[in-house]
């Protein structure tokens, strides 16, 4: 090794050269180590959990179902929430998710036309309503007239995104049909799902937010001022999709959901009998 | 390729908060380059990790605790309210601030390196002949400085132009008034005919590799003859 040299040309003992060559083992190995990790690629890979992409609104009633099922059945689910028409779009995109419990009809039409969807049922209503902040002033003694709250142009309202998320949709359809549209919109906060608008009235960030009826249970931080007459928009409905039917534990899933089992966890929580 | 009136405002407004955002923290970016760079001093470990914190806080954290600061239930929040009559949260300020936040550690970054590379021996000249501190900080340092302060301040009006987190959690996506371009591409990306995002898209991209692209030429230029 004496009167050698490295590649960068230095005596090849020395300090130099010996942090060189460990350098290059070092290299050497790691990719030895990259590739011998690809040739492993286990091609019998323990089958994918179900996965389940749902409505951010249902999130405390369908955890407690798929608690129900995951214990009685011993399968086991993921469920991740968000705003429909973020979840809806992942799935167009190619999301592989199993199930899809949408906040609207328009967004399970829109994976319904896209994608196969071997089963569809709507599992459950909702009603929408109007909170504020429970502050310590004393502005709770006459709780206002749903008119008089939004004709206040001081006051600002949480709203999931008016354009795309169903909770945000549902009220603008209200707003236009009784004609405020117009004048409340300078004055909302637009919100990435319900949940979050829920936040912000909780956190007495607004005057006032559109949530569902079922989103405030076990909030003491919100008051309900009135409700929104369903009349005044579409018929609040949440489509449950089945996108596989092959898939044995998701359709067990989706069977369990529909049953009256399945749904008590909904019911109990105040959503409501689509078929009323 | 044509933008629809939303998208234009969102191009707008989001140049506009950038501007404003490199405006309020260029004075105190100059002051805190200035000291980390000339000053040794017990302590100086949580200035350098306090600036630096927000870039490497999630930028939601950091808007969340801008909203439980600024937020209009602290005090802080009441008393703008009741002497001034502002309300930070959800308006065009908060995505200001927050962008000045985000880009506050960058700025600083460029500028202390700037302020390293003046050399120390002209300000004493400049001292020695008669002017005041403040004089030689301001006709020698700074203005030898100035490469480094341009491209630290274009570095971080970049960054506000793509700043999504705290500007969601603490301005909102209010458009029109605080829906930047990057909130409006997310917007736009959740909806069923959502196919504005591409062009937004477009338009993000070039914004952000012209103001890079004017960052290193002044970074080259300012590395002198």
């Amino acid at each position: 090794m004496r009167n050698t040299l490295t590649s960068n040309n230095r005596p090849a003992d020395s300090p130099q050269a010996v942090s060189t060559s460990l350098y290059s083992t070092l290299l050497r190995g790691l990719f030895l180590l990259s590739l011998s990790a690809m040739a492993c690629a286990d091609p019998n890979m323990p089958p994918e959990r179900t996965l389940m992409l749902a409505a951010a609104s249902t999130i405390d009633a369908l955890e407690a179902a798929v608690k129900d099922f995951e214990s009685k059945t011993g399968i086991g689910i993921d469920v991740s929430f968000g705003p429909t028409s973020t979840i809806a779009r992942q799935i167009e995109r190619g999301a592989p998710a199993d199930l899809l419990l949408s906040a609207n009809g328009a967004w399970a039409d829109y994976v319904d036309d896209r994608l196969v969807v071997d089963r569809r049922v709507t599992l459950v209503s909702n009603q929408l309503i109007v909170i504020k902040p429970v502050t310590n002033q004393l502005e709770n003694e006459a709780v206002p007239s749903l008119r008089e709250f939004f004709s206040d142009p001081q006051l600002r309202f949480s709203i999931a995104d008016p354009n795309s998320v169903p909770a945000g949709i549902y009220a603008r359809q209200a707003l236009e049909a009784s004609g405020l549209w117009e004048s409340i919109e300078p004055q909302l906060v637009p919100t990435v799902d319900v949940r979050a608008a829920l936040a912000l009235v909780s956190r007495d960030e607004v005057d006032g937010g559109f949530v569902y009826a079922t989103d405030v249970a076990r909030n003491s931080n919100v008051t309900y001022v009135g409700p929104i007459d369903p009349m005044l928009h579409d018929v609040i409905e949440y489509p449950l999709l089945l996108l596989d039917e092959t898939e044995e534990e998701a359709a067990e899933l989706f069977k369990f959901l529909i049953s009256d089992r399945g749904r008590k966890h909904f019911l109990d929580r105040g959503f409501t009998d689509p078929y009323r | 390729m044509g933008l629809t009136n939303t998208e234009w405002t969102a191009v707008v407004l989001s140049v506009r908060v950038a501007l404003v955002a490199v405006l309020i923290s260029l004075p105190f970016g100059i002051a805190v380059g200035w000291l980390l760079a000339r000053r040794e001093f017990r302590g100086k470990w949580a200035i350098e990790t306090l600036v630096n914190l927000t870039l490497v806080l999630p930028p939601v954290v950091t808007g969340y605790l801008l909203l439980r600061m600024f937020g209009r239930r602290t005090w802080f929040g009441m008393w703008l309210q009741d002497t001034l009559g502002i309300e930070l949260s959800f308006t065009w300020w908060a995505a200001a601030i927050a962008s000045a936040a985000l880009g506050f550690p960058l700025m600083v970054r460029a500028i202390r390196l700037a302020f390293r590379g003046v050399d120390t021996r002209l300000e004493d000249a400049a001292r020695s002949l008669g002017s005041s501190p403040f004089d030689s900080f301001w006709r020698v340092s700074l203005p030898l400085a100035r490469g480094g302060i341009i491209s630290g301040t274009v570095l971080a009006f970049a960054r506000s132009l793509g700043e999504f987190g705290a500007t969601i959690t603490f301005a909102g996506n209010i458009p029109g008034v605080t829906q930047t371009l990057p909130l409006a591409v997310f917007s736009e990306m959740n909806r069923a005919d959502g196919d504005g995002t591409f062009r937004l898209a477009i338009v993000s991209v070039v914004l952000a590799g012209v103001a890079l692209a004017t960052s290193e030429w002044l970074e080259k230029r300012g590395a002198g003859p």
